[in-house]
């Protein structure tokens, strides 16, 4: 077997290659407004360290040529790291000299106060081609066949020695670093925001989308409606998406919750009775007939799931938020939470732990049945306290009085936000759910029909598992795609990292749009990654490399 | 015993895939259902485990109507195994094979021992492929594992569809043979579809021959070859079908015992006189066990009289003679490869215990192909 040049790791050295040499790395600002002066890596007063960074970046390119896959993956892996490492350290312990000197830079005219150090195109693709360079040294590990928790290792590593360094201080120069010093209160609260409307969203549109995705997959006349309604969901932008929002849940938020209730109630029998009609019709109608039912059905039901789903969306972004927002975790919340973890750690391992011990296996068992417990005790306090303190329905007098409005539901603010973060989940949810599902191998549902399984066997020992690698790949876009779309909620008051970024934007400071975007971008990858790591030790050996790509 | 009683499948689209078709597959047999592409095979075999509705008629299982029984537990106890296999890829060859077990709640060690036991059964090293996941199997151990999965929870009935289809013709040889060798232990009774008529016949205790869902006729692999009842089954078993009831006989049951032979150690003068005592051309040449080690004939014994190490012709048993398990079509076609009128038989040793004459396979072939022609 020939050995093809790994094109991804001269691509990762021409890009920091270039950066470095073309662009400036940082820039020298008097204060957070006023432009700065532009500092090319090779012009950075110092030695011969800067020359060296540019000399590493051109080193994965010779690399990329060498035969064997393994060392050339490892050597890019630790090239990478280096890149990204260096490539931050060393322009920040030369920031500290020009900071220093910072008047005889900036010329006698400058305005100099609170000076700062602007990281810029150089650096920018300087990180860029690092973490090009990291991947393409990932991907080479991969195909040679190193176990996916020392290619993790290698994945992480520079990130972490970069985390630790963050932590001591090495960045504080850059300006980002001092915004962050100056709102770091706020910055923590924002990012709190950001990642409850993401989960929130997230957990609500997993709930619905794979239900959409599942019905889908069983009616062939239901899935076009369905995968053309959220397909037009997508196609709204999200600023158009939340001003639609705007009036309607206004109204509702203004409505009493009883009749509301009512509504909800009413739609919903309407819409089983309406689908039960259905079923005893379907095959007598003629076909043109039943699809324009089906679609009468399904607007029916719409209407009713989308004001439930707005509803217990706020509803549990405000209980949570309350629930958890009381300060401090007592010692029974950190004692209920490790129960959780341990029934969810055990429930992972138990297809690596096979015990045939009968005690322990019942031990095991008692194990789960407690972690389920712990969970429904956790939720059930959460309520509880969520419920005790004033700001949560406590200013109601009677059931009869309660708006929808207490049950956090309003026009601008949290609500819209999470409708439409919700409804943009979709998408990938119900599109990779059908996918995955239909994939599945006829002969292989066949064979276990034959054997005597029920039809919800069927579903939950071989549908499920075999489509839960797509259905995750669906969850990760939907995830990513929320952090992104999420900064955009700030424009109706949601909050979250969003602020920032439209702060920085009114006063024109890349610092704090920078401290709005880098959290974000770091929030998407965290969750990329753990989601990844979910989904790989979820998913079967027997079928994790058929879809790893 | 599975017993058709006037089935009939008309699919939602009109069309009638089976028409009436009555037949009882017998306890312990293999019953093969062949035909065409097309006429129905899977269609009936379908209907005994009620993965799809009959129409009209009925199909009694053990002697109960099969609509009787839950159809989740009529399902379990009949075997399924099928041409695509349809293994789960998430699942460990255990887990595979333990699906019907489990469904059963059958304890955890007692299914592993079931299963370790199946690998056996169907000659897989349970230390080396009980973890295994399908994909990491080739398509020969699949069909294996598939086997083994059908067989799961011992089930007295198993349905078949061209479980040995999408192999190579040498790796289905050998799983053929390996599945006679394993019915003849656990004497399921089995349905199985194939449109290759060579498998029908090996295979087969009886033989469905099935046309646009009706039945052509249903008879013992010999009684087709020998009797096909119309044109369209002479055509379907093929012209060579004289040829391929010497397939379904043994040597063991032809064979002559009393074979002329002298040993090694005997003087030319005994070989003369075995040979003339037996009004034959030759004799066969074996050592003091028996084992065979050539012929002599008259001509050799007349430009040798002194010596019969001289004048016999030399050969190893496994060259010169065939098994007594052997088909007499393998005989025949051993015979003509070799240009013997007749041919020696021997056991596993290589012990001479008969012989095989070209004109005894000609007669038998000629006898069925008369009784076949007068009958159609
Ligand atoms: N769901 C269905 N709806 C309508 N017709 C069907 C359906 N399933 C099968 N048929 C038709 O019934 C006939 C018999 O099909 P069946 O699968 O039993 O054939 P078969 O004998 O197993 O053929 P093969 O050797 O190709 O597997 C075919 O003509 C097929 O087109
Ligand atoms: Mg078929």
């Amino acid at each position: 077997m020939s050995v093809i040049p790994n094109r991804i790791a001269m691509l990762g050295s021409s890009v920091a290659a270039l950066g470095f040499f073309f662009l400036p790395i940082v820039a020298l600002k008097p204060n957070r407004l006023a432009a700065g002066v532009p500092f090319n890596l090779l012009q950075l007063q110092g030695d011969y360290r800067y020359i060296l960074l540019f000399a590493l970046a051109l080193v994965p390119f010779m690399v990329a040529f060498r035969k064997d896959v393994t060392t050339r993956g490892w050597l890019l892996v630790a090239l990478g790291n280096l890149l990204l490492l260096l490539t931050l350290l060393l322009p920040a312990m030369a920031a500290t000299h020009l900071l220093a000197n910072a008047t005889q830079y900036l010329g006698e005219n400058a305005f100099v106060r609170n000076p700062r150090v602007l990281p810029t195109g150089g650096l920018a693709l300087g990180l860029a081609g690092g973490y090009v360079t990291l991947f393409a040294g990932l991907r080479d590990l991969e195909r040679s066949g190193v176990q996916a928790w020392i290619r993790a290792i290698g994945a992480w590593a520079g990130v972490a020695v970069i985390a630790v360094l963050l932590a001591t201080g090495a960045f504080n120069v850059y300006s980002v670093m001092v915004e962050f010093h100056t709102n770091g209160a706020a910055l923590q609260q924002k990012f709190v925001e950001h990642l409850m409307f993401v989960l929130v969203s997230l957990v609500v549109g997993f709930i619905v989308g794979v239900g959409l995705g599942l019905w889908a997959s069983r009616d062939e006349r239901v899935s076009n409606v369905i995968l053309y309604a959220v397909g037009i969901i997508q196609t709204i932008p999200s600023l158009a998406l939340f001003g639609v929002l705007l009036v309607p849940l206004a109204r509702l938020g203004d409505a009493h919750f009883l009749p509301v209730a009512l509504f909800f109630a009413v739609s919903a029998v309407l819409a089983i009775a309406v689908g039960l009609g259905y079923r005893a019709l379907a095959g007598r109608l003629p076909s043109r007939l039943q699809t324009a039912s089906l679609i009468v059905a399904a607007l029916v039901a719409a209407v009713p799931l989308t004001l439930f789903t707005g509803v217990f969306v706020s509803f549990v972004y405000r209980a949570a938020r309350i629930g958890f927002g009381g300060g401090a975790m007592s010692g029974l919340d950190n004692g209920i939470l490790a129960l959780v973890l341990a029934g969810l750690g055990l429930w992972v391992l138990r297809r690596w732990v096979f015990v045939r011990d009968g005690v322990v296996r019942s031990l095991v068992r008692w194990a789960y049945l407690l972690a389920y417990a712990a969970t429904g005790v956790l939720f059930v306090v959460l309520m509880v306290r969520a419920a005790a303190t004033d700001q949560f329905l406590g200013a109601v007098p009677s059931l009869s009085a309660l708006t929808v409005r207490d049950l956090g539901v309003s026009g601008i603010g949290v609500a819209p936000a999470l409708v439409a973060l919700t409804l943009y989940s979709l998408l990938p949810l119900v599109r990779n759910t059908y996918a995955g599902l239909k994939n599945v191998d006829n002969a292989i549902i066949d064979s276990g029909r034959g054997m005597g399984m029920t039809p919800a066997q069927i579903f939950f020992q071989i549908e499920l598992p075999l489509a839960f690698p797509v259905i995750m790949a669906g969850v990760r876009n939907a995830g990513v795609a929320l952090v992104g779309i999420g900064t955009v909620a700030t424009v109706i008051g949601a909050g979250g990292l969003g602020d920032f970024v439209i702060q920085g934007i009114v006063n024109t400071s890349i610092d704090l749009i920078l401290l709005g975007a880098l959290p974000a971008i770091a929030l998407a990858m965290v969750l990329d990654a753990l989601l990844r790591f979910a989904e790989g030790l979820l998913t079967s050996p027997g079928i994790r490399h058929a879809q790893n790509s | 015993m599975i017993e058709f009683q006037n089935v009939v499948k008309q699919f939602p689209d009109g069309f009638r895939a089976v028409n009436g078709l009555s037949l009882t597959v017998h306890d312990g047999e293999i019953t093969v259902f062949i035909g065409p592409s097309g006429c129905g095979k899977t269609t009936s075999m379908r209907m005994v485990n009620r993965l799809l509705s009959i129409t009209e008629g009925r199909i009694l299982v053990e002697g109960r109507d099969n609509r009787d029984y839950p159809a989740e537990e009529l399902r379990r106890k009949i075997g399924y195994a099928i041409q695509q296999i349809g293994l789960f890829p998430h699942m460990t060859v255990l887990q595979n094979i333990a699906v019907v077990p489990r469904l059963l709640g059958w304890e955890e060690d007692r299914i592993r021992k079931r299963v370790d036991e199946l690998l056996e059964l169907v000659g897989l090293d349970p230390d080396v492929n009980r973890d295994k996941y399908p994909r990491q199997l080739s398509g020969g151990q699949q069909q294996r594992v598939g086997v083994a999965r059908a067989l799961g929870a011992d089930p007295p009935i198993m349905l078949m569809d061209e479980p040995f289809g999408a192999i190579d013709p040498i790796t289905r040889e050998v799983l053929q043979d390996e599945f006679l060798e394993i019915q003849k232990r656990i004497s399921k009774t089995i349905i199985f579809v194939t449109h290759d008529i060579d498998e029908a016949i090996k295979m087969g205790d009886r033989i469905a021959i099935l046309k646009d869902g009706s039945l052509v006729q249903y008879d013992t692999p010999d009684t087709l070859l020998a009797k096909p009842k119309n044109r369209f089954v002479r055509d379907f078993v093929g012209a060579d079908r004289q040829l391929k009831r010497l397939g379904l006989l043994r040597v063991r049951e032809l064979m002559t015992r009393d074979t002329p032979n002298v040993s090694l150690r005997a003087s030319t003068d005994d070989a003369r006189r075995a040979i003339e005592a037996a009004a034959v051309k030759s004799a066969f040449v074996v050592d003091e066990d028996g084992v065979l080690k050539g012929w002599v004939d008259r001509e050799g014994l007349r430009e040798n009289p002194d010596s019969l190490l001289d004048a016999m012709n030399e050969g190893d048993f496994r060259e010169i003679g065939v098994r007594q398990s052997a088909t007499a079509r393998e005989a025949l076609s051993a015979m003509v490869a070799r240009g013997f009128r007749i041919t020696p038989v021997v056991d596993e040793r290589g012990a001479l215990v008969g012989s095989i004459t070209l004109r005894a396979l000609q007669e038998l072939a000629d006898q069925g192909w008369v009784e076949g022609e007068q009958a159609s």
